[in-house]
């Protein structure tokens, strides 16, 4: 069953389109990533679904709710982890935690017990009685994540959790967020990390200029993006003096020279190994390795979006707003 | 309603965490000890009527301070986003603020019974003017809060919420002169909004059910414009 749905939600703050009629289905336990540079139109994606902004357009449904008009109701079964803090900087961690909690109606003992307990697991304990404005980027961004799931929410939203933050911490969240989805929780997250979106996430949709232009389980995209077979030799020597002999023996293969000593060897189907390793060895040149490149989900998101993800990516002239 | 008080409770313990509170209550104090010994000391009077009717004065002025932070404040830090995404309407919300001003206000008056105990140890003062001066001024003073609650909604700066809620409550203040200039249909009407007017009766004893719906009319009106401010945010 889908526990959210939404048909072409469009965002236009302005005369700006920020989120230009998307459509996706997330299945209940499923963990879906939306995968985008900067400005892409994530957090106001976010902002509709979790009731923060009103869409222009569109329908929103939640767990069989309509998200728009009933969206209080709807809240009440969300997590949500912000990209920034929504804490209260002059309360400490734990009451922070406990207010959080009874928002969501959850009584007193058990609110106590489980912010307790969460701030042992983000091993916040020691800050738990200091006001938040004294936590560091880190730690807030762990607080903020704990206040998020507090009250075990059926869907976690978090924009960008892992931003921001040393690996450790980041890889701990990761963990978290495997454990939370184990335990049956719907996750949809943002973020500009691709590590992130292939750890945590079932399916991902890349998102570009308010606009899905992709989506599919990682596998899938894995798949779409590496029709080709590529495979890397590691050599004795570079084939520069005989790649032109090279090329015209395997007509149907695509060779290139990378670096010194390694060639690439490109070809629509499987390739057969034993002709070229046979053709080399005659040629004097002895193949140490060869190896499948793998196209990772870096590849398929340049392809597919023309941009490096996770840099800052320049603008083409005369498309400055 | 558990959504009132979990907002009320939170807000009233961060309220008396900041020293606003206290140099409210103190100022707040300390006038109508002034005004208290000025008045009912200096002229000999059992009848705390003219301290009453300077504290409306004073609250008018206050008012706007205990309240420029409720929502400015969490508009700056991004706390407004936790409490439009949790599932507590936007009336409970404000409701929950509300409240919990007005038992600050409550709390600073009680303080102000000090005062009658010492008429009453010297005096035998008419405790019906008393009673219904206390209860306008608290009534008066809610409304006042109400206004200061909707301007904290309308910026993320404490201190423009607070002048916009001093600007609002002294032009229905002053609006008494206005009116006698204006004269006529139109003066008349501008006369029943005076805040001031609206209090005299209290003051004199006398419990009118129209100046009764008066405040408690102008709280609901601005407690309204907050939840529709606040809702509009969702537009942007
Ligand atoms: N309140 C707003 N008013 C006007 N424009 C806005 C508003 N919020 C967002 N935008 C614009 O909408 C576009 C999408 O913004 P959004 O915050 O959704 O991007 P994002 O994908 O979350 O980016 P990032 O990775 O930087 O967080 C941006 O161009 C942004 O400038
Ligand atoms: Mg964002």
């Amino acid at each position: 069953m889908n526990i959210i749905s939404v048909k072409n939600l469009k965002k236009v703050y302005g005369d700006f389109t920020a989120v230009d009629g998307i459509s996706f289905d997330i299945a209940q336990g499923e963990a879906f990533g939306f995968l985008g540079p900067n400005g892409a139109g994530k957090t106001s994606t976010i902002n509709m679904l979790t009731g923060l902004s009103r869409p222009t357009a569109g329908t929103i449904r939640i767990d069989g709710i309509d998200g728009i008009k009933k969206i209080k109701k709807a809240q009440s079964i969300m997590g949500i982890v912000p990209d920034e803090s929504n804490l209260y900087d002059e309360m400490n961690g734990f009451d922070n935690l406990t207010f959080c909690a009874a928002l969501y109606g959850m009584g007193k003992a058990e609110r106590q017990k489980r912010a307790a307990e969460l701030l042992e697991e983000f091993n916040l304990k020691e800050a738990g009685d200091r006001p938040f404005k004294a936590y560091s980027k880190g730690m807030r961004r762990k607080l903020t994540i704990a206040a998020g799931i507090i009250h075990r929410p059926k869907i976690l939203f978090l924009d960008e959790p892992t931003t921001g933050i040393d690996v450790e911490s980041a890889r701990q969240i990761r963990r978290l967020l495997s454990d939370l989805k184990r335990q049956g929780v719907t996750i949809f997250l943002t973020t500009h990390y691709i590590e992130d979106a292939q750890r945590i996430c079932d399916r991902i949709a890349f998102i570009v200029k308010g606009r899905i232009v992709k989506s599919g389980t990682v596998d899938e995209l894995l798949r779409n993006a590496g029709q080709e077979q590529v495979i890397r030799l590691t050599l004795s020597q570079g084939i520069k003096g005989i790649k032109n002999q090279f090329q015209q023996a395997f007509p149907a293969l695509r060779i290139e020279a990378q670096s010194e000593n390694d060639c690439l060897i490109t070809a629509p189907e499987r390739i057969a190994l034993a002709p070229i390793l046979q053709y080399l060895d005659s040629k004097g040149i002895s193949v140490f390795e060869a190896k499948e490149a793998r196209p990772t989900l870096e590849d398929v998101f340049v392809k597919v979006t023309g941009i490096e993800a996770g840099k800052p990516h320049k603008e083409k002239a005369g498309e400055h707003r | 309603m558990k959504g009132v008080m979990v907002i009320m409770r939170r807000e009233l313990a961060s309220y008396f965490l900041s020293p606003i509170a206290y140099a409210v209550t103190a100022v707040f104090i300390l006038l109508y000890g002034l005004f208290f010994s000025g008045i009912v000391l200096g002229f000999g009077v059992a009848n705390l009527e003219y301290t009453f009717s300077n504290m409306v004065v004073v609250l008018l002025f206050m008012a706007p301070l205990m309240t420029m932070r409720t929502l400015a404040e969490e508009k700056k830090t991004g706390v407004d986003e936790l409490l439009m995404t949790a599932p507590i309407s936007t009336g409970h919300f404000v409701f929950g603020k509300f409240f919990a001003v007005c038992v600050a206000l409550l709390s600073m008056m009680a303080l102000t019974v000090i005062h009658f105990l010492i008429v009453r140890h010297y005096a035998a003062p008419d405790w019906g003017p008393i009673v219904t001066s206390l209860f306008g001024l608290f009534l008066a003073g809610v409304s006042f809060l109400a206004v200061g609650i909707f301007t904290s909604s309308l910026t993320d700066n404490q201190i423009i919420s607070a002048l916009f809620s001093f600007g609002i409550l002294l032009f229905f203040w002053l609006v008494d002169w206005m009116a006698e200039a204006v004269g006529g249909k139109t003066g008349e009407l501008l006369g029943n909004l005076s805040l001031i007017k609206h209090y005299e009766d209290f003051n004199k004893g006398i419990l009118d059910s129209s100046h009764i719906i008066f405040y408690l009319t102008m709280t609901a009106i601005f407690l309204f414009l907050t939840v529709r401010q606040l809702e509009s945010r969702r537009w942007k």
